[in-house]
């Protein structure tokens, strides 16, 4: 982890010495360091400008590397801030150098384009995002988290008795990012065009659908499908299940983020933090849907899955001679 | 939530589902303005017909229990006295399985409770 928060900074490191030393003979003595809008308002000399560029950019990365920590969750944010940070810092710091060469007199000639200052913070971004994919793998534990989670039980079901349940999981910040990229998609389709109005509304759309899931489990096994639209879903019939659990989910820690998740081990629907249904796979492999009352949906899937191993049969067939009228569900 | 059915009894299952809901709304699991499970996804995880979970909604929206409403799905009645409504359907259930299981007829059922509002003894049992 050290070695990835590191790599960034030196290579701002050397793409700022070397400029440095390509630059030298067309740099002015001072440089202008500091700049009110597009003009320059403050100064530095030439030589002080490189030590201290390579300070700032030696002393940040030190600084994350040193508070760098094994935590999964904040290890991933320490990374992006620190990609994000050199980013910014180190493209500021070739602006700087940019805005210098070939003037004669640092005051007079030297001028800081307003494009210079968005590209900084776009390349901050940028190296931010890269940040977030290049530590996707890395921090996520080997298994999700709450091995040990208490037992569920089982419902004691009659024989003959069917049970099923279902709940929906819903997540409104999410609804509200797709509501917002796809009114975005929609209003570029004039300023900017179809080819990329279009995708950007199909995926904020695409978000929409993914915010809210109805949870069904039962003699069918377990089924998870949007609310919205019926596709995609998800299905493990019961027979493919060895067991079911309810457990504390950290998105960040044991998936990465939000959303349908697949990592390794695990596949997430993952709408928030905290309980969860986790199944387990006959190949071992987990799926984890964060619902309320999961408790119930383990309990209820743990007493189904030994009906379907062995002698009791899952569904009783229709039209058994039963005339308790007095039983009630 | 929880659905318990048998298949195997007398009881249509429209009928249980509707019966298993009132409960849930005497017992406060459910609270006046939620909303039901969607009939699909019902009847997907008891993996019985859509149209029988239909019929036991309607059922509870006869009894003045829910509101059906197209695109909103089921919903159980927002009014105040919708939670006593339910204690009471789910006691005259309980009555009418007692008095089935004692062997009485519904006339004589009908009978005992006219008698129990003071309404006189029209239709004697004998």
């Amino acid at each position: 982890m050290a070695a990835l928060t590191a790599l960034p900074f030196a290579v701002a490191l050397t793409v700022e010495l070397v400029l440095f030393a390509v630059l030298r003979d067309r740099l002015p003595d001072p440089l202008a360091t500091h700049f009110a809008g597009t003009v320059p308002d403050g100064f530095t000399g030439r030589t002080g400008f490189a030590v201290l560029s390579a300070g700032l950019t030696v002393g940040t990365g030190a600084l994350f590397v040193l508070a760098g920590t094994r935590r999964a969750t904040f290890a991933r944010w320490s990374v992006v801030t620190a990609y994000a940070t050199v980013g910014l810092v180190g493209s500021a710091l070739v602006s700087v150098l940019l805005a210098n060469a070939d003037a004669n007199d640092a005051a007079a000639d030297a001028r800081m384009p307003l494009w210079h200052q968005i590209a900084a913070l776009l390349v901050g971004v940028a190296l931010g995002l890269v940040g977030w994919l290049v530590t996707r793998r890395l921090t996520l534990p080997d298994s999700l988290s709450g091995q040990d989670g208490p037992d569920t039980g089982r419902l004691d079901l009659a024989e003959g008795e069917v049970a099923g349940w279902t709940r929906t999981v819903s997540s409104r910040p999410l609804a509200l990012l797709g509501l917002a990229i796809t009114v975005l998609g929609c209003a570029l389709v004039v300023p900017v065009g179809w080819p990329v109005a279009v995708p950007l509304a199909l995926l904020g759309l695409l978000t929409v659908n993914f915010s809210s899931f109805t949870v069904t489990v039962g003699p069918r096994g377990l089924g998870v499908s949007p609310a919205v639209l019926p596709r995609p879903r998800l299905r493990v019939p019961l027979a493919d299940m060895s067991e079911a659990s309810s457990r504390s989910i950290n998105p960040l820690g044991d998936f990465g983020g939000w959303g349908w998740r697949i990592r390794p081990g695990a596949t997430g629907i993952i709408l928030r933090s905290g309980e969860a249904l986790v199944v387990k796979r006959a190949s071992g492999r987990e799926i984890a849907v964060t619902v309320d009352d999961s408790a119930t949906a383990a309990a209820l899937l743990n007493s189904l899955i030994p009906r379907t191993a062995g002698t009791v049969p899952a569904v009783p067939p229709t039209g058994t001679t039963s005339t308790d009228a007095s039983t009630r569900p | 939530m929880l659905f318990r059915i048998e298949p195997g009894s007398a009881v249509p299952l429209g009928d249980q589902i509707a019966a298993r809901v009132r409960r849930a709304i005497a017992d406060g699991e459910v609270a006046p303005g939620d909303r039901l499970p969607a009939a699909r996804a019902l009847s997907d995880s008891l993996g019985i017909n859509i149209h029988t979970v239909l019929r036991g909604y309607q059922r509870l929206r006869d009894e003045g229990m829910i509101e059906l409403r197209r695109g909103r799905g089921a919903m159980v009645l927002d009014a105040p006295n919708t939670q006593a409504r339910a204690r009471l359907l789910d006691r005259v259930e309980t009555l009418v399985a007692d008095a089935r299981g004692l062997g009485l007829t519904d006339e004589e059922v009908l009978a005992l409770v006219r008698t129990g509002m003071g309404m006189g003894t029209e239709v004697s049992p004998t």
